[in-house]
C-alpha cells in the first residue's frame, strides 16, 4: 500500500495530475468518516473532506515521506475538523473529575453485562455526540479507522502515553455520561 | 473479566456506536467534482505562470533596449559595433535567451516529456 502510494505521489509530481484521483479513492471514505465523527455534519464534512484533499494535493511537495500518506491526510483532515469545530464555540459538557477517578472497573464490568445492547449503544451514541471534539476524534480513529495509538499519537501531535491516557479517560467519561444521562 | 476482555468489549459497543453514527457516505460525483477544481486550479496556477513569465521577458527586453538606446546616446552605434563587441554582443543576447528558455523546458516541459515516456514504458 505504501509503495502504491509513494509512486503516485512521484508520478503525480512529475505531472500526471489525473493520477490523484487514485490516491483519492483509497483514502476518501475513511477521510471522510473521520471529519463527519468530529463535525457531526455529513454536509460539513463533505466540504471539510474536499478541502482536505484540495490542501492535500497543493502541499504535496511537501511530504516528504518521514510518515506515511495516511498519517500526514489524516493529520491535516483531524487540524481542519478540529478547528471547524472550535470555530463554532459549542458548549462542551464538563463533566465532575473527582466522579470519573471514583468508577472502579468493576462498576464498568457490571455495567456492560447488564443492559441490552441495543438501548446501551442508543445511549453510547448519544454520550459520544456529547464528547468535546478532540476526544470524538480520538476515539473514532482508534475504533473506527483501526488506527494504531502510535499514529493516532503523530495525527493528533500528542506522545503515545498521553494518547493512552485520554483514552481511557475518553472511556470512563462515556461510562459516566451513560450511566447518568446528564448530557446533551 | 479481564483487562483485554473488558477493552475488547468496549471496543466493539463504541465500534458499534461510531458505526451508527452519520450513516451517510460521499455524494457519488465527490471525485469527479474534486478532480475538476484540481484541475481548473492547474490551470490557473498555470496561466498565472504564463503571464508572470510573459511580462518578465516584456520587461527585460524593454530593459535591453532602454539600455541600448542609452549606450547609443552616449558612445554612438560606430563605438558599439566594432569587430570585438559584435562578438561579446553575439555571445550575451544567446545567454539571455537560451537562459529563460532553459529554465522553462527544465520546470514544464521536461516533466510533462518524463511523464509520457513513463507512460508508454513497456516494462509497466
Amino acid at each position: 500500500m505504501e509503495l502504491i502510494e509513494n509512486s503516485l505521489i512521484r508520478q503525480i509530481l512529475n505531472g500526471a495530475t489525473e493520477r490523484y484521483a487514485e490516491l483519492v479513492q483509497l483514502h476518501e471514505n475513511a477521510v471522510f468518516a473521520l471529519i463527519a465523527r468530529i463535525v457531526g455534519s455529513c454536509e460539513e464534512a463533505e466540504e471539510l473532506t474536499q478541502d482536505v484533499f484540495l490542501k492535500a494535493y497543493s502541499n504535496l511537495h511537501k511530504f516528504k515521506q518521514q510518515s506515511t500518506f495516511s498519517t500526514w491526510l489524516y493529520r491535516i483532515a483531524y487540524n481542519k475538523a478540529i478547528s471547524q469545530t472550535r470555530s463554532r464555540r459549542i458548549v462542551q459538557l464538563e463533566l465532575d473529575e473527582s466522579r470519573l477517578i471514583k468508577i472502579s472497573d468493576e462498576e464498568l464490568d457490571a455495567f456492560e453485562q447488564s443492559e441490552s445492547s441495543n438501548d446501551k449503544i442508543e445511549r453510547l451514541i448519544r454520550a459520544i455526540e456529547a464528547l468535546p471534539s478532540e476526544e470524538r476524534a480520538l476515539i473514532t480513529m482508534v475504533y473506527y479507522n483501526n488506527l494504531s495509538l502510535q499514529k493516532c499519537a503523530e495525527i493528533t501531535d500528542q506522545s503515545l502515553g498521553n494518547v493512552k491516557v485520554k483514552l481511557h479517560r475518553i472511556r470512563r467519561k462515556l461510562y459516566q455520561m451513560i450511566k447518568s444521562e446528564n448530557y446533551g | 473479566m479481564d483487562n483485554m476482555e473488558r477493552n475488547n468489549q468496549q471496543n466493539k459497543m463504541i465500534q458499534q456506536a461510531l458505526g451508527r453514527m452519520n450513516k451517510e457516505s460521499l455524494s457519488p460525483d465527490f471525485k469527479a467534482r474534486l478532480m475538476a477544481q484540481i484541475r481548473q486550479r492547474e490551470y490557473n496556477r498555470e496561466m498565472w505562470i504564463g503571464v508572470g513569465l510573459a511580462t518578465t521577458f516584456i520587461v527585460f527586453v524593454c530593459l535591453m533596449v532602454y539600455l541600448a538606446y542609452r549606450i547609443y546616446l552616449s558612445m554612438g552605434w560606430t563605438k558599439i559595433f566594432t569587430p570585438e563587441n559584435v562578438y561579446q554582443l553575439k555571445l550575451w543576447t544567446m545567454i539571455f535567451i537560451s537562459a529563460p528558455l532553459l529554465f522553462i523546458f527544465d520546470k514544464y516541459a521536461s516533466p510533462k516529456i518524463l511523464a509520457f515516456f513513463d507512460k508508454i514504458d513497456p516494462r509497466k
